[in-house]
């Protein structure tokens, strides 16, 4: 007996270092959405003949790619438990800033920087609200989408920005490399990087302990606030490029631009099985969230379904993407305790 | 013993302490600053305004007493009224068509609860799917024709009428509250409400059935926005696709300002019928005093977030005194 019980205390050891190793973590999740995925292809590929061409399948990614960047931030978020409803008028508000200093020849470059640094302060006046006046997420961000968006109509008096794109600031919406458009690009680039401080940075590891117990997280001397602070600066940050983006692609700046974006930012994280409880979260699911929702609608589009049936159907697939995660979750468990009872039968 | 009620008591008053001085603020403010205000058909015209939230609001704050949420009221509200205007349009007797309405917010509403608690989804994404799937179904509820020309005298006279010269609906909404008022502060169904919400495993311990309180509280919820979708049918007598849209954020913002917590295990009928009313009152105001029309979502939301701020820092003054 004494000389046996070394070994369990070891293999979990092991398999958690081979698990943090791997960049690129695949479960089941992950294969259900990618087999989700696979299904709705096959059978949009006989049901339509122009679905499954080079074309259709990169302006599916093209369509996908602005709000799966902001579903990334959102991922950060949702994964501390908290939630972001500003994005959508960040996006707005951000594209405006560089939109406008294009307009007033100032470098591009600059007015990128410019565009982002909006974004992250409305970020962190979020988080800073949240945290110092102790006001739930939820409202905090509510009042700042409110905020923002009467920001943007009262600088823009309601007047769509225009005549701002130059040949180089075109390239970032509408180019191409590789014969891949650009956002879609950014957001693979991004997916990488974030991927990256996601799993193996003190930060990304922080922000997953912080949804799963507060308290702990204090208790073991990280400063709370400071870290939910970053998280919504990050989430702005990150709203602010989508903008930027989208500032490029529709080459006008719209006072409404962006709205109703972070509820398809929260549809697309939830899908690919994003907790709202925070402690729990998936950029590549995510990822895969937002091709699925803007798949379905290209599908919808290509066989001719009435638009009113979108919303209908994007809510229906919530619930199912939701329902199988919680059952896919709780049989695993329901098998990992299985597998504990025999092992301590075993012994 | 006596001491101790005597505390109870005052707590109770703190409780809606930090909204109330809003109100008087802003009141005063504005009689201050507007000649019109101050007038009683500015007056009645302002609670008219904050009727439909106001109604929304009390279902909202049922739900948030118990730690869960429902976004799908805005949407729950336009497919309702929209399904009242629908009937009455082909002929239904008019008491019909609202009892219609009335039961099929009621069935969404817990539809929400039984997906929540048999599925186990947590309860804001249930709803966020449900604000999708029932605002589709009035889109394809009005994709041949737009609902309108259905509203009889009678009908119109719900939203419209003035009894005793106050508009209809406010006397509605005070019924609705004094109800609610009994139901949350009287009845054991509003006390097990708070038990959910501030302890879950506790109330299900002492033998509350904590799944059937959550989906009569969600059915409560969809039966109180379904009442302000026939109203505001009745108001505006024709029902656009997206009538209703955002109700819920404003609703939540009303329950919020007025006390109620996001977290579960308090909340306040009358905050929230304040809540309501500030929330009424700043548009109001804004209007009166001419404020360029962009100004006002800053302003509201400055308010919105002040309002929570003083709410919040007045209780926890409350809990330590």
């Amino acid at each position: 007996m004494g000389n046996q019980s070394p070994e369990p205390i070891v293999q979990p050891d092991s398999d958690r270092l081979k698990s943090l190793r791997i960049p690129l973590r695949i479960d089941g999740q992950i294969i259900g959405l990618i087999i989700f995925l696979a299904v709705i292809m096959i059978v949009m590929s006989f049901a339509s003949e122009h679905f499954l061409t080079y074309i259709n399948l990169l302006n599916i990614l093209q369509q996908a790619a602005f709000v799966m960047i902001l579903a990334f931030g959102m991922t950060f978020v949702l994964s501390t438990g908290g939630i972001d409803l500003s994005v959508g008028s960040i996006v707005g508000i951000s594209g405006g800033m560089t939109a406008w200093l294009l307009y007033h020849d100032v470098n591009m470059v600059m007015a990128v920087i410019g565009g982002m640094i909006v974004g992250t302060a409305v970020g962190i006046v979020n988080g800073l609200v949240i945290t110092k006046l102790g006001i739930s997420p939820f409202i905090a961000t509510l009042a700042m989408m409110i905020i923002a968006r009467g920001v943007l109509y009262v600088w823009t008096g309601a007047i769509p920005i225009r005549e701002y794109m130059s040949s180089s600031f075109t390239f970032l919406g509408q180019g191409r490399i590789l014969n891949i458009q650009f956002p879609v690009i950014v957001a693979a680039l991004l997916l990488l990087i974030l991927l990256f401080v996601y799993r193996r940075m003190r930060f990304g590891r922080h922000v997953l302990a912080l949804g799963s117990s507060e308290e702990a997280v204090r208790i073991s001397g990280i400063k709370v606030d400071r870290l939910r602070i970053k998280v919504y600066a990050l989430s702005g940050l990150i709203a602010a490029i989508a903008g930027i983006l989208l500032a490029s692609r529709l080459t006008t700046v719209h006072p409404e631009m962006g709205k109703n974006y972070e509820l398809e930012a929260i549809a697309a994280a939830i899908i690919g099985g994003t907790s709202l409880a925070g402690g729990k979260g998936s950029l590549v699911g995510t990822a895969l969230g937002a091709i699925i929702l803007f798949m379905i609608k290209n599908a919808m589009n290509l066989l001719n379904v009435h638009p009113y049936w979108e919303t209908i159907v994007v809510g229906v697939i919530i619930l199912v993407a939701v329902t199988v995660n919680i059952w896919g979750g709780s049989a695993r468990i329901r098998l990992g305790s299985r597998k504990a009872l025999k092992e301590v039968k075993q012994s | 013993m006596n001491t101790h009620t005597r505390k109870l008591i005052k707590l109770n008053a703190r409780e809606g302490l930090g909204v109330s001085i809003i109100l008087v603020i802003l009141f005063v403010f504005l009689s201050v600053s507007s000649e019109y205000f101050l007038t009683v058909e500015n007056i009645t015209n302002l609670l008219m305004h904050s009727v439909f939230v106001m109604l929304v609001a009390f279902g909202v704050m049922f739900v948030l007493s118990t730690g869960g949420i429902d976004l799908s009221v805005g949407s729950v509200l336009g497919l309702c009224g929209g399904v009242t205007g629908w009937l009455m349009m082909n002929g239904t007797n008019m008491w019909l068509a609202i009892l219609a309405g009335l039961l099929l917010g009621t069935l969404i509403g817990a539809f929400n609860g039984m997906i929540i608690t048999r599925l186990r989804i947590s309860p804001f994404l249930a709803t966020f799917a449900m604000l999708y799937i029932a605002r589709g179904l009035l889109l394809l509820f009005t994709i041949n024709e737009p609902i309108r020309n259905f509203a009889t005298p009678e009908f119109a006279f719900l939203a419209q009428g003035y009894w005793l010269g106050i508009p209809m609906p406010v006397w509605i909404a005070l019924a609705v509250f004094l109800i609610c008022y009994f139901l949350f502060n009287s009845t054991s169904f509003g006390r097990f409400v708070v038990a959910v919400g501030s302890n879950q495993e506790a109330a299900h311990l002492s033998g509350i059935s904590t799944n059937s309180i959550k989906i009569r509280v969600y059915a409560l919820s969809g039966l109180l926005a379904a009442s302000a979708g026939i109203l505001l049918s009745s108001r505006l007598t024709a029902v656009q696709p997206l009538m209703g849209t955002s109700y819920e954020l404003d609703a939540i913002a009303a329950a919020v300002i007025g006390g109620t917590s996001m977290f579960g295990g308090k909340g306040s009928v009358t905050g929230v019928a304040i809540g309501a009313i500030i929330l009424a009152l700043i548009s109001n105001g804004l209007d009166l005093l001419a404020v360029n029309q962009f100004y006002r979502l800053i302003i509201t939301g400055l308010i919105i977030i002040i309002a929570v701020g003083v709410e919040r820092y007045t209780s926890t003054r409350a809990k330590t005194a």
